[in-house]
């Protein structure tokens, strides 16, 4: 105990000496001003200082090779690559650099780089597993962002505040599923913390892409190395505290169309049932609220959801039960009805003097929670006596929100029937016509305002000691001016705004820095996430700032950027085998995606559309060793992108995570490299390889010449006469060819980029 | 520019958990005298309750049909009843006394081997938080499991099998996060006998993923081999990733033949197998899964995890007993009682119980109250005070840790949290949980988070 105090003291002090340095910390300092050099000028400095020379220019089977990779993750076809080679003119590489930008992979390949950072899932992932069914818009509207190459300050405010921005945009709408897909503890019991937690998350996952900052730190103290004190975290917090996760549909004309016809399907149906309703209008109608319950255990709800008009729902742990003393003045025979709304069917049973009369009641979702959504549903038929009846409804775990009861009273036991089994079938229909609705109504994950309220300080980061209200508002230690949030609104859109003025010191810095990571698989600064006092210094701050500014003079156009990157001398350089060299191009491993295209595109199994929606089908929640063996094989039958499979967090496909593809839950701005012999023996032995290996032996056996065209297929480069005569052996044993395909397939050369 | 030795270590990670050359410690010596050498812990998924099997509370049958003198908890998992005394007889057995329920048959024989921690507390109150929290040390935030930060700590014995193996784990509840490396390196993280689900897989089909190749016979892959290392020497690249990659294929090769060994259970003696009570029906199957971890553990293995983790037809988790408590935890008792036994019984007769320390439970114990609802009556999760015990590794023998109040409710002398179980295990494998640290985003990382202090009143 004592020395944990001492510690915390040691730990104080320190963060007191830090934060009164860390202003002059680099990254909190304005941009610093051109100096007037190109970016080659400042590489070739920096090589100079170092006592090095430039590696001279790569070759240009090399060249080719590494720009496909780079910007589409696919390898060059042989047509592509002797085009290039054969290709004199001046400006042959800025050619094929204009045309690799303009191609829809180049969205796949860097939109995915962009789903590193943004913590994509298509399943929750933490405790409870269950499936993201629309995460996959977000990923297509990444992948279309970059395609049309949105701005990046757009690209910024509208995943934070896509749903702000005037005018609507519907497809803009899908952008802020950003804020949407991070992993919750969804069985969390304490509503207090589960909040908590999630806008921790936001603000940390948002903290670490944009600005390179670990916010997180800041919940339970003054961060202990940047300038972010606690405060600040929650008037951050306070903002994402006004804002509320809800999946919500996309209802413009180009989305209405697909559901306009089950719509109306709909309609017809619900007026058929609602004209037999009124068909058996009777002079007897016995119609009460439902929360005026006699006996029960259900929660009343006159604000949440009943929006003052008052409902009976689920309370939290269910068998759910209400009960009502009715008094008839006269017998008859009795249709029981309730309206009630459900978004999910929430079945429960009517008992009149506990006697079952609906076995089946409650049985169907009406669209919503909401007083909206409410409908009436006729739910069985009985004879009672003149006097007092104890009408009972249960459901159990979860009730729907009820909202009113009657009895209407009929002719006869047989005009009840009647009605009963009409209603019986139409019903029926009504379930399928909804379900085929649910199924093709288009629904983003999103966020919107909800309640805007300031945040207390929560006490060494526990959210149940509230302390001091915090205005909502940004950092007042890092960028412009301290701002607050506006009175009416959350305060998302001015907090991109803020992020995105031109002189905030980090914004353009860190995607700057990312883009060059990207293409050169390590950033100037080595720790992508992390531009504070802990991350790693710049290697070459003036150039990183050199192309921040550019980028911020291009208006946030990354396209630029890249052709500005790549038609530099120090893009086009030669390969080196240091690790940590600076005066040629790092050697780097492809990524378990690229691994994956190349594989299916030399074996001919690749198709290069966009997959139908749900095309794909993997089971996240609860899944056995059956269902995990049954996704596996999905995967490998899969044809399409490697972008588009979709991600089980928890369960992510091992071919991926085995090359080091990111655990989905956090930011990954830098992937792992390992080298495990898990990777050599699924290399080795996977069945999946295997079959690519012997696709890619029949295919090129078909050709004039198999080696070469096998060597430009899988390498880019003409076959040497050493290597020829090597492969010549290997294809006179027996399965020779596919044991030689396997083999290029799974080397180095093939798994690298130069 | 030079290579900082932990970057040499992550790019050139010979062996499948790297070997113990390449781990944190070994070299530097380990920060404590280890008592232990490896864990097996023996993972009881969905809350076995205490205070029927291990955790004696007389007051019980006094109040037994009352409701409970104090107020619960503020968060619960589901609504409670009236307080309900053990449907079973808890009896006091071998030369320590300990208390074990009549379910026991075969577990007294080794009473005085176990040290019973009466006092684990703080998991949360949902499985998922709870197990993630037992596995992790964190219920919300993703981090690197125990095992793998063993295996990180001290890395393996053998450099033909991984540090961290898990037998036939849950895919709920976290999934391979309860397994994973997270931001460590990856090489740290579980290796997985038998794919994970739930139910978790039969132990019988249990192997490592992709030991054989349908393909190619041993000597396609030799020729395979050499071409590889012939195109690398041709590429004239001397980069360290790709000797390392060829280096890893070398060493796949051979873990062909090492690991199909390791599981292979043929050349166990018949008396051996009965031990384990591989010879019937209940418990055939946990037989065979502690069977495979005491091979693992012959073979340096560190840290092995057994999951008792399938599902009973009347309700959910292996032991999460909401109702059918009497018929439930019969039934998982008897799964379990004598492979545990067995498995004590036998890492003893080969001497290795000394310094491989087996650490049973689940991630949390079950309240005295009944939990409303139909059907024969259970217990609800309780996170607040519940029963683990060791065995082996250097702690007591036929030992008491720890205390909960009179209702079995509160822990209230010595609590261990579970940061407290995790500083405790890596004392015992000679690992200061203070110093076992990892830089990941600017700051260093322990299992323990800023916690936790090791129980040192159950070391021998």
């Amino acid at each position: 105990m004592i020395a944990n105090v001492i510690r915390s003291v040691i730990c104080l002090l320190a963060w007191v000496l830090v934060a009164e340095a860390s202003p002059a910390h680099w990254a909190f300092q304005p941009l610093t001003p051109s100096s007037g050099q190109s970016l080659d000028d400042l590489v070739w400095q920096e090589i100079e200082t170092a006592g090095l020379k430039p590696t001279p220019p790569a070759d240009r089977y090399t060249l080719i090779r590494r720009a496909y990779f780079d910007l589409i993750g696919l390898p060059p076809t042989p047509d592509q690559i002797r085009a290039f080679v054969d290709d004199r003119s001046i400006n042959a590489f800025a050619k094929v650099v204009d045309e690799l930008l303009a191609s829809r992979h180049y969205g796949e390949r860097w939109g995915r780089h962009w789903l590193d950072v943004a913590r994509y899932g298509d399943s929750n992932g933490g405790d409870e597993n269950h499936a993201f069914p629309h995460a996959w818009r977000y990923r297509n509207w990444v992948i279309d962002a970059f395609n049309r190459d949105l701005p990046y300050d757009e690209f910024l405010r509208d995943q934070l505040a896509g749903d702000l921005v005037e005018p609507v945009d519907e497809e803009r709408l899908a952008a802020t599923a950003f804020l949407a897909i991070g992993t919750k503890i969804l069985a969390e019991k304490d509503p207090v913390k589960k909040r908590a937690d999630i806008v921790d998350e936001q603000l940390d996952t948002l903290g670490r892409v944009f600005l390179g900052l670990s916010l997180g730190c800041a919940r339970c103290h003054d961060h202990k190395f940047d300038p972010i004190p606690m405060r600040d975290y929650y008037a951050m917090a306070g903002i994402f505290h006004s804002t509320t996760i809800r999946d919500r549909e996309l209802s413009g004309p180009r989305f209405s169309a697909a559901t306009e016809k089950l719509r109306a399907d709909l309609e017809v149906i619900n007026g058929k049932i609602a004209s037999l309703g009124e068909s058996i209008e009777s002079r007897r109608v016995l119609k009460w609220e439902a929360e005026a319950y006699d006996r029960g255990n259900v929660v009343i709800d006159t604000n949440r959801y009943g929006k003052e008009i008052g409902i009976i729902g689920n309370r939290v742990s269910g068998n759910n039960w209400a009960e009502y003393d009715v008094e008839l003045p006269k017998p008859g025979v009795f249709l029981v009805a309730l309206r009630y709304a459900a978004q999910k069917a929430r079945p429960g049973k009517i008992l009149v003097n506990g006697k079952l009369v609906a076995e089946n009641a409650l049985s169907e979702a009406t669209g919503g929670w909401y007083p909206e959504h409410q409908r009436w549903f006729i739910e069985g038929q009985l004879g009672l006596t003149a006097g007092r009846h104890v009408v009972r409804i249960e459901s159990d775990p979860m009730m729907s929100h009820i909202d009113k009861v009657r009895l209407t009273a009929v002719e006869s036991a047989a005009a009840a029937a009647r009605v009963v089994n009409q209603l019986e079938s139409l019903r029926k229909e009504r379930i399928a016509a909804n379900k085929a609705l649910e199924k093709a109504r288009p629904m983003i994950m999103a966020v919107h305002d909800g309640r805007i309220k300031d945040t207390p300080i929560n006490r060494l980061g526990n959210p149940h000691d509230p302390g001091e209200k915090v205005s909502r508002g940004f950092l007042s230690r890092v960028g412009a001016a301290f701002q607050s949030a506006p009175e009416k609104s959350s305060g998302r859109l001015e907090l991109a705004r803020w992020m995105t003025t031109p002189d905030h010191p980090l914004t353009a810095r860190v995607i700057a820095n990312r883009v060059w990571h990207w293409h050169f698989g390590r950033g100037l600064v080595t720790s992508p996430d992390n531009f504070g006092t802990t991350g790693n210094p710049p290697r070459n701050l003036a150039l990183l700032d050199h192309l921040a500014r550019q980028f911020i003079a291009d208006k946030w156009s990354l396209k630029k950027l890249h052709r500005h990157i790549m038609l530099s001398k120090t893009y086009q350089m030669g390969t080196v085998s240091d690790p940590d060299a600076i005066h040629g191009f790092p050697l780097r491993r492809l990524e378990a995606e690229a691994f994956r295209d190349a594989l299916l595109q030399a074996s001919g199994a690749l198709k290069r559309d966009v997959p139908p929606a749900g095309s794909l089908k993997v089971i996240s929640q609860n899944p056995t060793h059956v269902t995990l063996a049954r996704n596996r094989k999905a995967y490998e039958g899969y044809p399409y992108r490697s972008v588009y499979l979709p991600i089980v967090r928890s369960h992510v496909y091992d071919l991926f995570t085995l090359l080091d593809f990111p655990n989905a839950t956090t930011p990954v701005g830098r992937r792992a490299n390992t080298t495990v012999p898990t990777q050599a023996l699924m290399m080795m032995n996977s069945p999946f390889l295997m079959k690519q290996a012997a696709a890619v032996a029949d295919s090129v056996r078909e050709s004039t010449d198999p080696l070469v065209e096998l060597y430009l297929r899988l390498f880019a480069r003409p076959i040497t006469k050493e290597e020829r005569v090597d492969a010549e052996r290997f294809v006179r044993q027996e399965s020779g060819w596919t044991l030689l395909c396997h083999t290029l397939l799974i080397s180095n050369e093939f798994l690298y980029l130069r | 520019m030079k290579l900082s030795r932990r970057d040499a270590l992550n790019r050139i990670a010979v062996g499948f958990g790297g070997l113990a050359a390449n781990s944190l410690l070994a070299g530097d010596s380990f920060h404590l005298p280890a008592r232990a050498k490896r864990v097996i812990f023996l993972f009881m998924h969905g809350g076995p309750s205490h205070i029927d099997l291990f955790d004696y509370k007389p007051k019980l049958e006094e109040f037994n049909g009352k409701p409970l003198p104090f107020a619960e908890r503020k968060v619960t998992f589901a609504d409670r009843g009236h307080v309900m005394a053990p449907p079973w007889k808890l009896r006091q057995v071998g030369q320590s006394g300990l208390w074990m329920s009549s379910l026991w048959r075969y577990l007294p024989q080794v009473a005085d081997d176990l040290c019973m921690l009466h006092s684990v507390c703080e998991t949360n109150v949902s499985h998922g938080g709870a197990c993630m929290k037992m596995h992790t040390g964190d219920e919300a935030l993703l981090r690197p499991s125990m095992g793998a930060w063993v295996s990180y700590g001290i890395g393996t014995e053998n450099r033909n099998l991984p540090a961290f193996v898990t037998i036939c784990p849950t895919s709920l509840h976290g999934g391979e996060h309860n397994y994973g490396a997270a931001f460590l390196p990856s090489r740290h993280q579980g290796v997985p006998l038998g794919t994970p689900g739930y139910p978790n897989s039969p132990a019988k089909r249990a192997k490592f993923h992709y030991m054989e190749n349908a393909v190619h016979d041993r000597a396609g892959q030799e020729q395979q081999l050499q071409l590889l290392r012939r195109m690398h020497q041709r590429s004239g690249l001397h980069h360290p990733d790709l000797e390392a990659r060829l280096q890893s294929f070398e060493l796949a090769f051979r873990m062909q033949m090492a690991a199909p060994e390791a599981i292979d259970i043929g050349d166990e003696s018949e008396s051996i197998r009965r031990l384990y009570g591989m010879d019937e029906l209940d418990t055939e199957n946990f037989g065979q899964q502690c069977l495979l971890a005491r091979r693992m553990a012959e073979r340096g293995v560190r840290f092995i995890q057994v999951s008792h983790a399938g599902s009973l037809p009347f309700n959910n988790e292996q032991w999460d007993q909401h109702s059918y408590l009497e018929k439930g935890h019969s039934i998982n008792v008897r799964q379990i009682d004598k492979p545990i036994t067995g498995l004590i019984l036998d890492l003893k007769a080969r001497g290795m119980l000394d310094d491989t320390l087996v650490l049973w439970g689940g991630e949390f114990g079950r309240t005295p109250t009944i939990q409303k609802g139909k059907g024969p009556v259970g217990r609800d999760h309780h996170p607040d005070g519940f029963t683990m015990w060791m065995a082996g590794g250097g702690v007591k023998r036929g030992f008491r840790y720890g205390q909960t109040d009179e209702f079995g409710y509160h822990a209230i002398k010595d609590r261990c949290t579970i940061h407290d179980l995790h500083a405790t295990i890596l004392h015992l494998l000679g690992i200061d949980h203070e110093r076992l640290t990892y830089r990941h985003n600017g700051r260093d990382f322990r299992l323990t988070d800023v916690y936790g202090d090791p129980a040192v009143k159950i070391l021998a």
